[in-house]
């Protein structure tokens, strides 16, 4: 619930036109620098282009590149929470933000989107943010919509009206259900490593073996500090026999670790850093900086299962998503 | 100062097996000689095998080139034993092999015997750490002989890590001196079988920071996890200092930004 001073409003736009997005996007930033409010827009490119060619120039609304920053969910969520952080000691009273997820994380990757969306709802709500999540109802596939609504309290429709979901679904609540991820493609093969109760050690030497100069040196690193995080935290919290695989394909190195145990119990383990990092709840974190996708398979009566995915050529540092 | 015809070493040698480190001293004392060196051999309880060889070979070399120590004479038994003390004997006496023709010194030093406590230990390692950086410019050798089966593998790992060779297994990492006071070489890997002993040997090596920053030289490194940064951190922290990591691996900058180390200023190379 929003107050004065924090409390997170966190809407979705289903458009089915650009008329429709326009229709409901122009009137919301317009109120926002019509009250002064810092007023931020991450579109794609066509749609950024669609608002600014409405909006007046110079209005002091900020444009974010939406592919680049929603490229990872948890360096948005760090990203996001600085930003806003930095409009409140400047004395903001309340921070308007549109953004949409590029079409590609409506695929393979949606698992850790649809959490990020979730998760949101309570990890923005130290501040006083009105956001509004876009959706191009055309190319969206329905298991996606499906988790909007559970994601958002409701949809705006022009003429400011709006749409409540009564699927909504409380984060932790959604967080901690059973979600299966969709298998890699690569998964169907045999895999290039198969290891069991690896250290990390004999972990990162095995990704170095099968890699065969795939990932650039910065995906590499990322990996192997992820699978080694993946190893540590198998062994350490989990119950064995802990189990590491690898796979690769043209573009990609996929890897998986399980354990028999029942996975974190925190709900929103990987997406914020827990801690002081001394004690552990950093690790998981950093796996979210480091890899292109994480998908956490748990609440399963077999165990729970941590998929690390690295992609060759899309690289951006971690310190600066 | 000259410097010896052989690249100055300090190499830690575990034994287990006291027949491969006979084999193994007697090298490397040969190796020495050769080159024109002073050779100093300190035997321990068990590595006694190499006395005999080097004295009867003495005639060979020119005088005072050989020389055999009761290990009470060079590492003394009364008292705690002082670093500091150690330090500037082994100083004095390679100049004073320099002084008299020689290249160099070369010492071979079986130091089981000073280590046996924790506090010894610790007192041991840091003089190690110093000695091994009066080694990077000046013309001593030295072969830092432990025995395993009384010293166990951790300990052993503590002395090990700190030296720039070492013959013992399953050091995850390195950590030995570099050029000047400000400067260390870290190798290997650290991971967290490693954190520990990690934040253990940073303490010791008593970096002294030139402009307030210290530089841990990680061109070599293979990874190390946030744990590792944040005794960097910590280090930085208690030291008043700030840390300088020179490394490729490209996860060190981008885990400094997040976790807001700001007593850690990365290099990124390559």
């Amino acid at each position: 619930m929003m107050t004065a001073n924090r409390g997170h409003r966190h809407d979705a736009v289903c458009y089915d036109s650009d008329e429709h997005l326009l229709a409901v996007v122009v009137p919301f930033l317009l109120g926002g620098i019509a009250a002064g409010e810092p007023t931020v827009v991450s579109l794609g490119e066509r749609a950024e282009g669609l608002v600014r060619a409405i909006l007046p120039p110079g209005d002091g609304v900020t444009f974010l590149a939406g592919g680049a920053v929603y490229a990872r969910p948890a360096s948005v969520i760090r990203q996001y929470r600085n930003l806003f952080a930095d409009h409140v000691a400047a004395g903001a009273g309340r921070i308007r933000i549109i953004g949409e997820l590029p079409s590609t994380a409506h695929g393979i990757t949606w698992d850790w989107w649809a959490r990020y969306e979730a998760a949101v709802n309570e990890l923005y709500d130290d501040f006083p943010v009105w956001s509004m999540c876009a959706y191009d109802t055309r190319i969206t596939p329905e298991v996606v919509l499906a988790d909007v609504r559970r994601t958002h309290r409701r949809t705006v429709l022009p003429g400011g009206r709006h749409l409540p979901h009564p699927e909504y679904t409380e984060p932790a609540a959604f967080l901690g259900e059973p979600r299966r991820p969709l298998p890699d493609p690569l998964q169907q093969a045999p895999p290039r490593a198969d290891l069991t109760d690896p250290s990390p050690g004999r972990a990162r030497e095995a990704i170095r073996e099968v890699h065969d100069d795939l990932l650039g040196r910065e995906a590499l690193d990322g990996m192997l500090l992820a699978v080694s995080e993946a190893v540590s935290n198998a062994h350490r919290h989990g119950r064995g026999p802990v189990r590491m695989r690898a796979w690769t394909g043209a573009d990609r190195v996929v890897v998986s670790v399980s354990d028999t145990g029942a996975g974190p119990a925190d709900p929103f383990a990987g997406l914020l850093p827990a801690g002081d990092g001394t004690a552990g709840g950093f690790g998981l974190w950093l796996t979210h900086l480091f890899c292109d996708h994480v998908a956490l398979d748990r609440g399963r009566p077999e165990g729970y299962t941590i998929r690390l995915t690295a992609v060759t050529g899309n690289r951006t540092t971690a310190s600066n998503r | 100062m000259a410097h010896g015809a052989s690249s100055p070493e300090h190499t830690c040698w575990a034994y287990d097996d006291h027949q491969t480190f006979v084999l193994h001293a007697r090298a490397f004392l040969h190796a020495g000689l050769t080159a024109g060196e002073q050779v100093w051999y300190v035997p321990g309880r068990r590595s006694s095998g190499v006395t005999g060889w080097l004295l009867d070979g003495a005639p060979d070399w020119p005088p005072g080139a050989v020389r055999v120590f009761d290990p009470q004479e060079v590492y003394s038994a009364a008292g705690a034993f002082d670093p500091v003390a150690q330090l500037t004997a082994y100083m004095a006496a390679t100049q004073d092999a320099v002084a008299a023709g020689f290249r160099g010194l070369r010492v071979v030093a079986d130091a089981t015997a000073m280590v046996r406590t924790r506090p010894q230990l610790d007192a041991f390692v840091r003089y190690e750490y110093a000695i091994g950086r009066y080694m990077r410019t000046a013309p001593l050798s030295a072969l830092c002989v432990y025995d395993r089966t009384e010293l166990g593998d951790r300990a052993v790992a503590e002395l090990a890590c700190v030296h720039r060779r070492t013959n013992a297994g399953h050091v995850p990492f390195q950590m030995y001196p570099g050029r000047t006071a400000r400067d260390t070489v870290l190798t290997g890997e650290v991971d967290g079988s490693a954190e520990d002993l990690f934040a253990t040997v940073l303490e010791r090596a008593e970096l002294h920071p030139v402009a307030g920053e210290v530089v841990v030289h990680a061109e070599e490194l293979g990874f190390i996890t946030h744990r590792g940064l944040l005794a960097l951190q910590r280090h930085a922290e208690r030291r008043e200092l700030t840390v300088v990591i020179r490394t490729p691996l490209r996860t060190v900058a981008p885990m400094v930004g997040a976790l807001g180390l700001t007593g850690i200023r990365v290099e990124s190379l390559g």
